[in-house]
């Protein structure tokens, strides 16, 4: 157990990309946290889908030990974050772990749509936060500005802010004692009854459940009966761990102190994040705080794309989300694509590696519908649903109104680009909320449907600005619509892992939009494929897939049968990939990308 | 079980060598070489005594040897004597039939044309002539060596040799103008009256130069609509001559269809000696399984391996399911189908997907028969697809 006045614990956050992982590189390194031979970069971002996208997507805990001018020896919890929007649950998390913030600014990009939301999240929890202006030595940097703009933009000192070059190292040994002079030491008593906050739980193939916590007050030991206070479950205590960024067994965990605990947990399930860990014996009467449980916000149905792996599925998505609470899943059927889930994820980039993981790490082969948000249905007699998914649309005679989710969306954007970002959200139906520039950037808050935002909104935004501008949401509130689902129509039967919400301004548009794609997507057959998008009963929209005209092997003789069967197997190994639907082939990635807007 | 269609025996002899490589050809066949003619009779001559003695072995049931065709490769360049040495022994070893049809793959080239008059005194009583196209600009991008006078003269004498011609084009080039095509073609029949014609469309094969340089961009292919076109097209227009087209690219006078390709289609008996070649037999001793003996492929392994004892790549044994889905893959190119009664399980054409075939009149099967309709054999590939899987 380490004294409280000698440990500082903190969490790193940023935009995405300004250099967080990187930083922590740096910081282990000068710590000398693991040898150099194990040095990677971004060696806290340990997941395959991490190291290839370059992104941190959860969270990771560090301790070391530093040694400071004073000669002390100062135990560090350093929290690496994620900076994509879709994890800023994982921020919030880390943030109430620890006592400061180190706040990492790209000094060549400047404050951008998530600094401001993480560093005023970092605000709201009453953080210290060190300010570094990191890629010091990219020539594009500019920190004299940059300290300006936090100045104006954050409203924090810019005098203070350490340049740092997390790639050269420059800076590391100034961020390191600003940590110990400016950020407080935690407090807690150690006498106390023992209250832990469980900031996060995972399944390790090794050690079984891991559980992250940070004691805040109390002692947890090897060998304790301890107890999550809001599911009433107890257990005794395995083994007690932390990262330096390996795995190093303790015997106990103190107050302030950050680590992790095994026990005879058999679920994820039981380890709820924000729960209180307490003595059984001698239990803490309060919770502590604990967190807003996150909210999925964006829902799609993910199935087999052959029906016999429907258990394989359900087993794999019960292992991810042993990983990864925050995604939710639920069985469905659909007439067109069979029995499979409908899966709930914090954004886009969410849902793409759940998928992505549970191909990979799975093996699965899985079609997936095209992302919808969940309105709110009140029916006629004054019951209201929660709709996640389209083809569950009531009756429309028995519907009073549709309600869909509106987020906040706040924009960083060069000043040039302010128009085209304008004309993009008042096209999603957006509001204008607010408009300010500081230099030559410009602050744009707009109120938008989610509905609008959940596909392409960001991937166009980028394409716009050349990839200048940021962007970061939050959920706002719900409001009526003037909504309408669109179903698509294959040789007059409706296809339900088709349809879709629509504002009924756009329905029109959007449903020749489905079509015309349809008509890219689906290749030729041997029969002329009618595709129709309906209102109800009135068609809005139709095509025509005309019918395949050629496909034969010209020579076959004797010595040709063993070919011309591999030729046609490699043709049935491409039709696997395709969802028979009545006489109609649907290839695999048609009910996804059909719904893509692109520029309609 | 009728047992009858599986008496039926063609003899396929492959002679690997040509005068050069063509850009589009994927057989087994090689820039010619110098070779010892000994050494290659000798090889052959052993092949065919072995195969013999494999027809005894495995109970091939069989009365006499139908068909024989030398192929390639182009066998005009096959030395006479390794022609004739071929077909006296095949003549001592099995019974030809009275009919029997013996057909030799030539190029127009100079060089072959002055055998023709030997090799038919030799027994070979049908010519198949790559023609391959009468326009040089079609001719010179296809590779091929001789240009559209050799062709008129090779056919002019073939048809004043063999009683039987029949020749082989290729539509489907790159810029080639429908109406062009028809031009030609028409020319073609009009003056030359071959009894067969061999239609292709030109086919990117994988390992070809043509394929690399299609993979490189360097060579365009004509689309799907157009090569539809060209399809529907010449089918008419041989059609208006008399031409029957009985398989997918063949069109014959009545009568004049090969006997020995007929063979493959009719998942027969047929026996291929030479480099890569194949042999498919129905043993009658497996419980009539279909049986499938490989050739070693280069010409140079194949030829040490055979000139003291034939030796072959691999003998293999078909498991019935896939005889089945074989004998369906090429009776359905025949225009006429396959008798029903030689599918081993009946039960390949009796699901839903058939029914819609049915339906669509896409298929016709009556008690005898299974075909594909005639406006859909151009989407063969599609149907089989549907059917078998
Ligand atoms: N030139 C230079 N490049 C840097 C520096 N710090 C980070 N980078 C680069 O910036 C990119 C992003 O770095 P990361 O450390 O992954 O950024 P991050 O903030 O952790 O990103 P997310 O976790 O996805 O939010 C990488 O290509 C780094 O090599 C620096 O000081 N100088
Ligand atoms: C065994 S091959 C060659 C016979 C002879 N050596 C010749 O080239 O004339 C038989 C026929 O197949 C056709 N052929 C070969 N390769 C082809 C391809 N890639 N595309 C279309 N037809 C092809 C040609 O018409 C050729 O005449
Ligand atoms: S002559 Fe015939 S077999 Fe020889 S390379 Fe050309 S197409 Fe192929
Ligand atoms: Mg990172």
């Amino acid at each position: 157990m380490t004294e409280t006045n000698l440990i500082r614990n903190f969490a790193i956050i940023a935009h995405i990309d300004h250099g967080k992982s990187t930083l922590a590189d740096r910081l282990i390194q000068e710590c000398n946290g693991l040898a150099e031979r194990d040095m990677k970069e971004q060696v806290l971002d340990s997941m395959d889908i991490e190291r290839e996208r370059g992104i941190t997507i959860k969270s990771q805990t560090v301790r070391l030990l530093y040694k400071h001018t004073d000669n002390q020896t100062y135990t560090l919890n350093l929290m690496d974050t994620p900076g994509h929007v879709d994890f800023a649950y994982e921020v919030s998390r880390s943030l109430s772990a620890c006592e400061g913030s180190l706040l990492v600014v790209d000094s060549s990009q400047g404050v951008e749509a998530q600094t401001l939301a993480n560093v005023y999240q970092a605000i709201e929890v009453n953080h210290e936060i060190v300010t570094i202006l990191n890629k010091i030595d990219l020539p594009a940097s500019e920190p004299e500005r940059i300290r300006q703009q936090i100045e104006d933009v954050i409203g924090l000192p810019g005098e203070e802010c350490i340049e740092v070059s997390a790639k050269t190292g420059q800076g590391i040994k100034e961020v390191l004692s600003s940590l110990v002079e400016k950020l407080p030491p935690p407090k807690g008593d150690v006498n106390a009854q023992l209250q832990a906050l469980l900031i996060d739980s995972w399944y390790d193939p090794y050690l079984g459940v891991l559980t992250l916590v940070r004691v805040k007050q109390g002692m947890l030991r090897k060998g304790q009966k301890i107890r999550f206070m809001s599911t009433q479950v107890s257990h005794t205590i395995e083994s007690l761990g932390i990262f330096t960024p390996k795995i190093l067994n303790v015997d106990t965990l103190g107050p302030g102190e950050i680590g992790f605990i095994t026990a005879s947990v058999k679920t994820v399930a039981d380890c709820k994040v924000g729960d209180t860990i307490t003595d059984e014996r001698n239990p803490a009467k309060d919770m502590l705080p604990g967190f807003k449980p996150s909210v999925p916000v964006v829902f799609c149905g993910l199935f087999p794309m052959d029906n016999a792996q429907f258990s394989d599925l359900k087993e794999s998505l019960s292992k991810l989300s042993l990983n990864d609470a925050s995604f939710s899943f639920e069985a469905e059927t659909s007439a067109a694509l069979g029995f499979g889930f409908r899966c709930g994820f914090l954004g886009l980039l969410h849902m793409e590696i759940i998928r992505e993981r549970l191909t990979r790490e799975f093996d699965l082969d899985l079609i997936s519908t095209a992302p919808s948000v969940v309105y709110k249905v009140q029916k006629t007699d004054n019951t209201n649903v929660l709709l996640h998914n389209p083809a569950d649309l009531p009756d429309i005679n028995h519907i009073n109104f549709i309600e869909e989710p509106w987020i906040k969306a706040t924009i960083m954007v060069p000043d040039e680009y302010v128009g085209s970002v304008l004309t993009l959200c008042t096209d999603r139906r957006g509001e204008q909320i607010d408009l300010t520039y500081a230099g030559a950037r410009a602050m744009i808050v707009y109120k938008l449907p989610l509905n609008e935002v959940v596909f392409d909104f960001y991937d166009k935004l980028k394409s716009m600005t050349s990839g200048y501008a940021s962007f970061d949401y939050q959920i706002d509130s719900y409001k009526q619509g003037n909504l309408v689902r669109v179903s698509i129509l294959v040789n007059g039967d409706p296809v339900d892992a088709l349809a879709m919400m629509s504002h009924r301004d756009q329905a029109e548009n959007r449903g020749r939009a489905i079509c015309a794609r349809l008509k890219d997507l689906i290749p030729r057959q041997l029969f002329k494929v009618a595709l129709q998008a309906a209102i109800g009963g009135k068609v809005i929209a139709r095509e025509t897939i005309t019918p395949m005209r050629k496909d034969v092997t010209a020579k076959c003789y004797g010595g040709d049968i063993s070919r011309k069967k591999k030729l046609l197997e490699k043709q049935k190994a491409g039709k696997k990939r395709m969802r028979q639907f009545g006489k109609v082939e649907i290839p695999q990635n048609a009910f996804f990308e059909a719904l893509k807007m692109g520029d309609n | 079980m009728n047992l009858s269609y599986k008496n039926n025996l063609g003899l396929y002899i492959h002679w690997p060598y040509c005068e050069s490589k063509c850009p589009y050809c994927d057989f087994n066949s090689h820039k010619t070489e110098s070779i010892n003619e000994e050494d290659w009779i000798q090889a052959y001559v052993n092949q065919l005594h072995t195969m013999k003695e494999m027809l005894l072995k495995y109970n091939v049931k069989f009365n006499k040897l139908n068909t024989i065709f030398f192929g390639g490769g182009t066998p005009s360049l096959m030395p006479l004597k390794v022609i004739e040495k071929i077909l006296n022994t095949a003549n001592k070893l099995f019974d030809f039939e009275e009919k029997i049809e013996i057909t030799l793959e030539a190029n127009p080239g100079s060089y072959e044309r002055e055998k023709f008059l030997d090799i038919n005194q030799m027994g070979i009583n049908r010519l198949s002539l790559g023609v391959q196209s009468l326009n040089d600009t079609n001719l010179n991008f296809l590779g091929r060596k001789h240009n559209y006078k050799d062709a008129i003269i090779a056919l002019e004498l073939a048809k004043r040799t063999f009683s039987n011609v029949s020749i082989d084009l290729i539509y489907g080039l790159k810029n080639q103008k429908i109406k062009e095509w028809e031009i030609e073609l028409n020319s073609i029949i009009k003056n030359f009256q071959p009894n067969h014609i061999s239609v292709y469309q030109l086919t990117i094969e994988e390992g070809t130069k043509f394929y690399s340089d299609y993979k490189k961009g360097l060579l365009k292919i004509i689309d799907e609509d157009l090569s539809a076109d060209f399809y529907d097209n010449t089918n008419s227009l041989l059609e208006n001559f008399d031409y029957k087209r009985y398989e997918v690219s063949n069109h014959a006078k009545n009568n004049f269809e090969c006997s020995h390709n007929l063979n493959y289609w009719n998942s027969n008996n047929w026996i291929g000696i030479g480099p890569g070649a194949y042999s498919r037999l129905w043993s009658s001793n497996n419980n009539n399984k279909r049986f499938e003996i490989e050739n070693y492929k280069s010409p140079k392994s194949w030829l040490s391996k055979n000139i003291h004892n034939a030796e072959f790549k691999k003998i293999s044994f078909i498991d019935n399911s896939e005889t089945n889905i074989d004998i369906l893959i090429m009776g359905l190119r025949l225009s006429k189908g396959i008798k029903i009664n030689k599918l081993l399980d009946k039960k390949i054409i009796k699901n839903e997907k058939i029914i819609n075939l049915i339906n669509e009149k896409i298929i016709n099967i009556n008690t005898e028969r299974i075909k594909v309709n005639k406006n859909y054999m151009i989407k063969l590939n599609a149907i089989l697809q549907q059917i078998i899987n």
